[in-house]
Order: C-alpha cells, then structure tokens, then sequence
C-alpha cells in the first residue's frame, strides 16, 4: 500500500510552493495516503496495448489566423486594467521580489 | 404564498419571452420582481455571493430600450439569469468563492458572459460554488455553504450548488455553471432541476476560470429542456479565443425538444445500478426509462464495463491540471498577495508560498499537492500516464455503446442530497460523490439530469447521456419525459418561508 509521509509532503510543499503549517502536514499525508491507495487500483488494469487520450475531440493544430489586432479590439485586454490588481507596481511594470540573490 | 411568488413558480424562458413581446411587462418589472423575491428568499439558501442590483436594472432598461425600438435580440433579451461565480467579467467580481479572489475585478470579459450580454438577457448576480469548483457541495466555498432548498440541512451539491440551487427558488429563469466532473447535474439531481453538461468544447472556456483544462465545459442550468435548448443555442460555439471549442456545426436544439422519441434507442447502463445505488433512487430511476418507452423509445440494457475505473483516473487527472492551473495564483500578478504589505519583507520564495498558503482554501491544497504528487518525476508514468490510457479505455466503451444505442440513462449520484457537514472527515466519501457523474468528463461526452421523482422528500434525478455533440438528443428525450411529468414544475419547501 503506497503511503506518503509528513516528510514526503514537506518536499511536495516545496515543488508546490504552498506553505504548510505542522498540522497541515500531518493531516494531509493521512488524506493523500487514502486517495493514494483508491487510485493505485488502476495500476492493475492492463494498458500494455492502449495509447494515451489527453483530448477527446479529435481536435488537433488549431492555429490562429495572422492578422494584426488593433489596441481598439474589444478582445484587446487594457493595460490599466490588467495592472489594477498587482500587488506592487514599479514605473508601470510589475515589481517582483529578487529572482537571484547575491551570496556573501 | 405570495402572488409574486406563485407568478414566478411556473415561468419559463419561453413564457417570459412571450410575454416580453406582448408588452405583458417590462423586462424591469421582471427583473424587479426577481430582486425582490431573492431578497425575501435567499436569506435562508445563500444562493449568492454578490447580487448586482445596479447592473441587473440597467441591464434591463437597456433590453426595454431595445425592444420599444423594434431591436429584441431574440429569446433571452430582457431575461435575468445568474452566473456561477466563475467567470470573468468586467463589471463585477469574479471570486471563485475564494479567498485568493475576493477583491479580483477581472480585466476582461468571458466568451461566455459576452454571448449572454449580446444576446440581451440580464445579469442577477454571481452565485456561489466550492472554492474554484473543487467539491461536490459547496462547502468548500470560502463564503459558506449553500442550503438546499428543499430542506436547509442539506448540501444543495457542487460545485454549482448555487447555480442549481437558484433556478430551484426561482431566483431568475437559468444559470450558468460548469462541470468538471459532475458539477451541473449532480447540484441539478440534488435540487430538482434540469442541469446540461455538454460535449468538451461545445460552449468555449475562454473567461472561465480554469480548474482542469480537459475536463471543464460549460453548461445550462433551467427548469425545462426547451430553456436549456435555448440557453444551449446562444452559447454553442466556436471561440478563436479558446483553441479547444469546436468547430461542430451547431444545432437548432430548440426544435428538436419538439419531436417524438419514438424509436429512439436507449440502453440502461448497467453499472450504474449496482452496490451502493440507493434502493428508493434505483426504483425511480428505471420508473422514468419505463416511461420513456411509453413515449415509444426501444429499452436495452448495456454495459460500459470498465466505467467505474473513471473515478479513480479523474481523481489522477483532475488533481494534475489543477495543480498546474492553480501556479497562476501566485501572488504576483493578481489576487490574495501578502506582498500588498508594503512593509512586509518577504523574498521570492515566501510571497509564492505564503501567498498561496493563505488565499487557498484546504481542498484546493489538498488537489494541489495530489497533483504535484502525481506529476512529479518517478510517479508521472505510473500515475498520470497510466490514467490517461484508462481514459482512452473508457472513452472507447462509451464510442462503442453509442454504436448500439441513441441514449444512455441510469442515475445522477447514488443518493438524494446528503446533511450538511456529513462528509467533513471524509474526504474520500466527497470524491466518491462524482462516481457516477466523472466518467462522461473523462469520455467527453454530453449529458444531462432531468428531475424524475422524490425520495425522503427530496428531489431525485434522471441522468441521460449521449454521444458527442449529440446535445439535441438529449434535450428532445428530456423534453418528451418532462412532457409527461410535472416533477420539474414542484416548488422546493423553502417557498413556505414566504
């Protein structure tokens, strides 16, 4: 039976960028570890002569017509818009916390 | 009961529209009288996370405008309808009923609230669902749970328990909702109402805030097939916006709810009816498939025999895509962010981390870390690959039933709705709601719930499912049994209140 850790959902946590709190932690490596063990039922079902379906209305490259679209469109998005709901705002660009930080 | 109250039990898109162009009334006074009996009503369902009186009335007049100059967009101009709180638009706000998107204005409109505003008909308010559709009950809603209103100790169902729960008190003529994995019919079947969950990519997602990109479609939900139909009709359709809507010729759905269902072809589906299925359920269930071949339909059973693996490949599936979708959410860009501190010092992990920590709500981490734990590397073959191959299994077996018969019926959900708190240390219980509602996501597939009784008092429904982009079929076999039947037409007990 697949069962996952409090330590298993610490990394997790971390590849998801989701700070949990110790209870959290707890509580889902119970949770996880039940829906875990329910779908682990389909790794006996014999798929060794089946493809893979992702999308199942045969659709397949849809591109875009190449055409300019004008400020004016009403599908444009509006900028003022679209910046009124950041968090902070620098010179008109969105301003983000340092990506690289310099070692001492 | 109120006179109000009783002009609106019965009304329908089709009564309205007529009425509407009569000059019986105005599409304010009709607006007005729904505003008035939310007001009076939704106190005891919470149906709503915003009315939008305002926009509701402007909406309106603009409609009576119109139509005073001879411009009536057709059937839904001047009609109020809700919106199921999970989609874009730019003039009110689209919360998710989460915390992470409680003050979010978007800055665009969705495909699908344009279509609506295009075609006339007027916006009540958004009404409440599980946090970004992630539930079978909306209690996961950041906003409380919504009541059912045929008994308010119980669940009204999810994720659009307020889309359902709203055409039941007749708090407008339809609502618009989504189903990922049995989120229209499932609240449809708990409620009493008519609830469609098209084909994958009948109605474009463009707007719709996303919860698993290859499962979400969007869908109508009404009192009769006729009003799906018409609802249906408007919002069908290609989307240059949305890359999965299909180019699908669209069909006239309200015309073919006026044809007989003799001859067709329906199978009951087997597996539907085993261990678990609720006895008083089952019995009304295949008293409704009797009654569809009084209306001349040829009855045979059919198999799908690997169906029941469907829950168990969603609950792969779905929780992938979300963890995926819900990265958006990352205190960056928009929403919940403990960067608006600006005396915070966070550094880039925290503001991702934290941000996310508190705007989301436990069932979207739960999904989130399910998903990251399926995708990541060393499991990504044995989980979400193996999934997607049980995907195409079950995809073929409904491809091959659909050879043999027009239309698949069997229940919605194993049972009526549930109390009120029943699955709160059970979240297995939860998932297992979509059991019977997830494989047609996973198919993509069309099909729908259509009121077909009561048991213990509350309302129990028929699901009907076909094949792809075989939409008319469905409303036209809903149509001819809701012809015969007046289950659809019952007021829920909350009407007693008034």
């Amino acid at each position: 039976m697949p069962t996952l850790s409090s330590d298993d959902i610490r990394s997790l946590s971390r590849l998801a960028r989701l700070q949990l709190t110790p209870d959290e932690e707890q509580s889902f490596a119970g949770q996880l570890s039940e829906i875990v063990n329910y779908v682990d039922q389909l790794s006996h079902v014999n798929t060794s002569t089946v493809g893979q379906l992702a999308g199942v209305t045969g659709l397949r490259n849809i591109l875009a017509s190449d055409t300019a679209r004008s400020d004016t469109d009403p599908l444009a998005v509006d900028r003022e818009r679209l910046l009124a709901g950041v968090p902070r705002i620098h010179n008109g660009l969105i301003q983000v916390r340092a990506v690289l930080v310099q070692s001492l | 009961m109120t006179d109000a109250a009783l002009f609106l039990a019965t009304l329908s898109i089709e009564k309205a529209a007529v009425s509407l162009a009569s000059g019986e009334y105005t599409s304010v006074e009709l607006t007005t009288r729904y505003l008035d009996h939310i007001a009076q009503l939704d106190r005891y369902l919470h149906t709503f996370v915003r009315v939008e009186d305002t926009l509701a009335l402007a909406q309106a007049t603009a409609s009576d405008a119109r139509r005073a100059k001879g411009m009536s967009r057709g059937l839904l101009d001047g009609i109020p309808y809700t919106l199921k709180d999970v989609y874009a638009t730019r003039e009110s706000p689209t919360t998710a009923s989460s915390h992470m998107l409680e003050n979010w204005l978007a800055p665009y409109d969705a495909t699908v609230y344009r279509k609506l505003e295009q075609a006339g008909a007027v916006m009540l308010g958004k009404t409440n669902t599980d946090e970004f559709t992630m539930g079978a009950s909306t209690e996961t809603s950041y906003f409380g749970v919504t009541r059912n209103p045929w008994d308010t100790a119980r669940v009204s169902g999810g994720s659009s328990g307020g889309p359902a729960a709203a055409v039941s008190a007749r708090f407008g003529l339809f609502s618009v909702g989504t189903d990922t994995g049995g989120s229209i019919r499932q609240p449809a079947h708990f409620c009493g109402v008519l609830g469609l969950r098209p084909t994958y990519g009948r109605i474009s997602r463009f707007g719709e805030l996303a919860m698993a990109s290859s499962l979400d479609q969007t869908g109508p939900l009404t009192l009769t097939a006729q009003d799906a139909a018409i609802v249906l009709g408007v919002l069908a359709g290609e989307d240059p916006l949305d890359a999965t809507s299909s180019p699908e010729p669209v069909a006239n759905y309200l015309a073919t709810t006026k044809q007989s269902i003799s001859g067709l072809r329906v199978g009951v589906l087997q597996e539907y009816f085993g261990e678990g299925v609720d006895p008083q359920v089952e019995v009304l269930v295949r008293a409704a498939i009797k009654q569809l071949e009084a209306l001349g339909a040829q009855v045979v059973e059919i198999s799908v025999p690997s169906v029941m693996l469907a829950l168990a490949a969603y609950y792969i599936i779905c929780p992938s895509e979300v963890s995926s979708n819900m990265a958006r959410y990352d205190g960056m860009h928009f929403g919940y962010s403990v960067d608006r501190d600006s005396h915070a010092k966070h550094d880039l992990y925290q503001v991702y981390a934290e941000s996310r920590a508190q705007g989301l709500g436990a069932e979207v981490k739960r999904r989130i870390m399910l998903g990251t734990h399926a995708l990541s590397s060393g499991y990504f073959d044995a989980y979400y690959t193996q999934a997607e191959k049980v995907r195409a299994i079950v995809s073929k077996e409904f491809t091959h039933a659909f050879q043999q018969v027009d239309i698949l019926a069997g229940p919605v959900s194993p049972h009526v709705a549930f109390p009120i708190g029943a699955h709160n240390q059970n979240h297995l219980a939860m998932y297992k709601e979509d059991v019977l509602t997830v494989p047609l996501n996973i198919a993509g597939v069309p099909g729908l719930s259509v009121p077909c009784g009561f048991a213990e008092g509350m309302p129990v429904g028929l699901q009907l499912i076909a094949g792809r982009f075989q939409e008319a079929v469905l409303l036209q076999t809903a149509a001819a049994y809701q012809s015969c039947t007046q289950y659809h037409l019952q007021l829920p007990t909350v009407f007693n209140q008034l």
